[in-house]
């Protein structure tokens, strides 16, 4: 497989974890959570750690790098552009000290998805992976949502107001229970694509107890799935590289 | 690519990407109006928002074209006090 695709994939999975651990914070301290606004923040901080992955090389001082210039370009962004959702109803990320907090969420995106390919200790390896592929996960399934939403004709300032913290906390915490249960299986099993299987259906399982929507359970498991495709595949050839 | 290219690069993309950045759309249609793109492109019609965007995305380029003429001039002073 190329280098091109792994890093495509890594600075793909880096992305979307910062932006899922992003969104959750947004959705649990009132701040809007927007599709456009995710959308630029995603190709934003993706090109920026996959052109500095693709050209420049996967590492420490790379990884501070992408940090701090991402969330920088991300804000000069929002500076510049015009507003596009009324300001006055929606809290939008746009003061200056969220650069910090982007910052630090990317470091922890960068840094896990690096750990989990390239570190020794097996303990936070395995803490890497849940952490990454439950966030990848989450921002998969509010991406879905919100994407739904905009289909189903829903208007932007609508889809603001009902992107809250309840909808995203039952699937965050069944991507996470789903994808443990899954790890602590294979470790019993040592069976390949039992952890996925295992996973995605029990983030299914849950996601159709609690919320009791057919479609929505059905997409949590094609989505656990596609996480551990995505992760597995760049680790497979981060490692080998 | 040499580093002298990745230079060239990164002061075209950035001069270009700070160009639609930062300047302001009166500004640009001042000096001619065909700098805006006001054209529909598949349906979607190109924004002021869309060249902010795409300024950004050449300013991206540009830093990393910088990073990666310091970094080539860091790796061959290495190589040279071997």
């Amino acid at each position: 497989m190329s280098k091109l695709y792994s890093n495509f994939l890594f600075s793909f999975v880096v992305a979307v974890v910062m932006n899922a651990l992003d969104m959750v914070y947004h959705l649990a301290t009132g701040w809007a959570v927007h599709l456009n606004y995710v959308a630029i923040k995603l190709t934003v901080i993706f090109l920026t750690v996959w052109m500095i992955t693709q050209f420049i090389g996967l590492g420490k001082e790379e990884g501070i790098v992408a940090s701090i210039f991402g969330p920088v370009m991300f804000y000069v962004y929002y500076v510049f552009a015009g507003a596009t959702l009324n300001r006055e109803i929606f809290k939008l990320d746009e003061q200056f000290w969220f650069i910090f907090l982007h910052i630090a969420f990317m470091l922890i995106a960068y840094f896990t998805a690096w750990y989990f390919a390239k570190g020794e200790k097996q303990l936070l390896r395995t803490i890497s992976f849940v952490l990454i592929a439950s966030a990848t996960s989450v921002a998969f399934y509010v991406l879905f949502i919100m994407i739904r939403w905009r289909m189903m004709g829903v208007s932007e300032d609508d889809a603001a107001t009902l992107m809250t913290f309840k909808l995203v906390i039952i699937p965050a915490i069944a991507f996470i229970i789903g994808i443990s249960a899954g790890v602590v299986l294979e470790k019993f099993t040592k069976k390949r694509f039992t952890d996925s299987i295992a996973a995605g259906l029990i983030s299914e399982a849950i996601i159709l107890l609690l919320l009791l929507d057919f479609i929505l359970g059905f997409i949590a498991l094609i989505i656990v799935l596609v996480s551990y495709y995505i992760i597995h595949t760049y680790k497979k050839n981060l490692v080998e590289a | 690519m040499e580093k002298k290219n990745w230079l060239i690069l990164a002061i075209i993309t950035g001069i270009v990407g700070s160009f639609y950045e930062f300047v302001p759309r009166k500004t640009i249609k001042s000096i001619a109006d065909f700098l805006l793109f006001d054209v529909n492109v598949m349906g979607h019609r190109i924004r002021h928002n869309d060249l902010i965007l795409l300024g950004a995305v050449l300013l991206i380029i540009s830093f990393v074209s910088f990073y990666k003429v310091y970094k080539l001039g860091r790796n061959s002073k290495i190589i040279k006090k071997e």
